[in-house]
């Protein structure tokens, strides 16, 4: 029998859909790939990585596999998606799940994330960066389950994984009105919002997008940004840099092989897309 | 009769008439040979032209997207802008479990 099942986690509302042992496996895949990849769980390998106070940490297994799959997005958007900006991210206030955020007293100085890489089971930074691998994990995840045959379908926050040929997302605007309906298929899309998640650090609106060019939540006229793509990983980080591109973002999503589409809720309310 | 019709004066004014053209020419054929050898002649500094006022929008306040370069879809246009959406400030995760089949498939941004 199918069902479609919804549950909290990795900070949101994660979507399932599938057979009910599937759905049950998936599910458990979610609360693993969480109780590594989390900044805020105690336990996590990520937090442990993070106050490592060495410069080369061992990893392995998902960890591993998620800091390989961040540093090819990283590469391949020049940059602008890397989990490195943590460091500026809880600087600006997001230090925990964000229904207990606290505002921060003032500003943060921008600062850019460092280098940081992995390889052979080893990751090597400098210490004191906090990677967070929050959007990563999400649609890293969706594929996992998606790909593994144990769902058809998964959606965690904004990313969404697809193996129903004949899905329709509506691409729904800040103000809750439906902005696009787009055919996604066998395939996946991913919706990156600046409207949503937001606080105030200091006197000035922040968000927990921070443009590692920088250090500051970005500034963009881009409400949010949506990118259909082969795999959530690839939408997901497609999305945050249409985003952070602001007025360049869909002209830089039409040059990327791997975006399918991009869409924008522009400020104002106008929608914008690439040419599918 | 040659003689006659080339002789004295004619003649010299012939000569004189003769050599002051292949001067000129040989003149002027030096001149290009010489202009063709020299050094560029230096650089004039040209006046800057008055200064204008220009503006450029930052990323945050442009009104339009840049063009893709296979074209832009406008697919909802809002002329009259919209006030900012209110930002979700803090937001309740409720554990729910509902049979399939359900309502479409929903992207909003996380």
């Amino acid at each position: 029998m199918r069902m479609e099942h919804t549950f909290g986690g990795m900070g949101t509302r994660i979507v399932l859909r599938g057979r009910r042992d599937g759905v049950s496996a998936a599910r458990r895949r979610f609360e693993e790939v969480e109780g590594v990849a989390s900044r805020f769980l105690p336990g996590s390998a990520l937090r442990q990585v993070n106050r490592d106070r060495r410069s080369r940490v061992p990893v392995g297994g998902d960890l591993e596999a998620l800091l390989g799959a961040a540093a090819e997005i990283r590469d391949r958007t020049g940059g602008l998606v890397d989990p490195a900006v943590g460091r500026m991210v809880v600087a600006w206030g997001y230090d925990r799940d964000f229904p207990d955020l606290v505002e921060p007293a003032q500003e943060p100085d921008g600062d850019p994330p460092g280098a940081w890489a992995v390889a052979g089971g080893v990751v090597e930074r400098r210490p004191g960066t906090v990677l967070d691998l929050g959007g990563v994990a999400k649609g890293w995840t969706c594929d996992r389950v998606v790909e593994s045959g144990a769902v058809t379908f998964a959606s965690a926050g904004g990313d969404l994984r697809s193996a129903e040929p004949d899905l329709v997302v509506e691409v729904r605007d800040p103000w809750d009105e439906v902005a696009a309906t787009v055919p996604v298929g066998v395939g996946a899309l991913a919706t990156s919002s600046i409207a949503r998640r937001r606080w105030r650090a200091g006197g000035t609106d922040a968000h927990h997008l921070v443009d590692p060019r920088t250090g500051r939540p970005a500034d963009t006229p881009v409400l949010s940004a949506s990118v259909v793509a082969a795999t959530a990983l690839e939408a997901e980080a497609g999305a945050k840099a249409v985003l952070l591109l602001g007025a360049g973002g869909l002209a830089w999503a039409d040059r990327q092989p791997w975006i399918r589409r991009a869409i924008v809720v522009w400020a104002g309310g106008s929608v914008y897309g690439t040419a599918a | 009769m040659i003689r006659q019709r080339f002789g004295g004066v004619r003649s010299l004014r012939i000569l004189s008439w003769t050599a002051v053209a292949v001067g000129w020419v040989t003149a002027v054929i030096a001149r290009l040979a010489v202009a063709g050898t020299q050094a560029p002649a230096p650089d004039v500094p040209v006046p800057d032209p008055p200064a204008q006022t220009v503006f450029v929008p930052s990323s945050g306040t442009a009104s339009t997207p840049a063009l893709p370069e296979r074209g832009l879809v406008v697919i909802r246009h809002t002329p009259d802008r919209r006030p900012d959406p209110d930002p979700v400030v803090r937001r309740v995760v409720v554990e729910t479990t509902v049979p399939a089949p359900s309502a479409p498939a929903q992207s909003s941004g996380s």
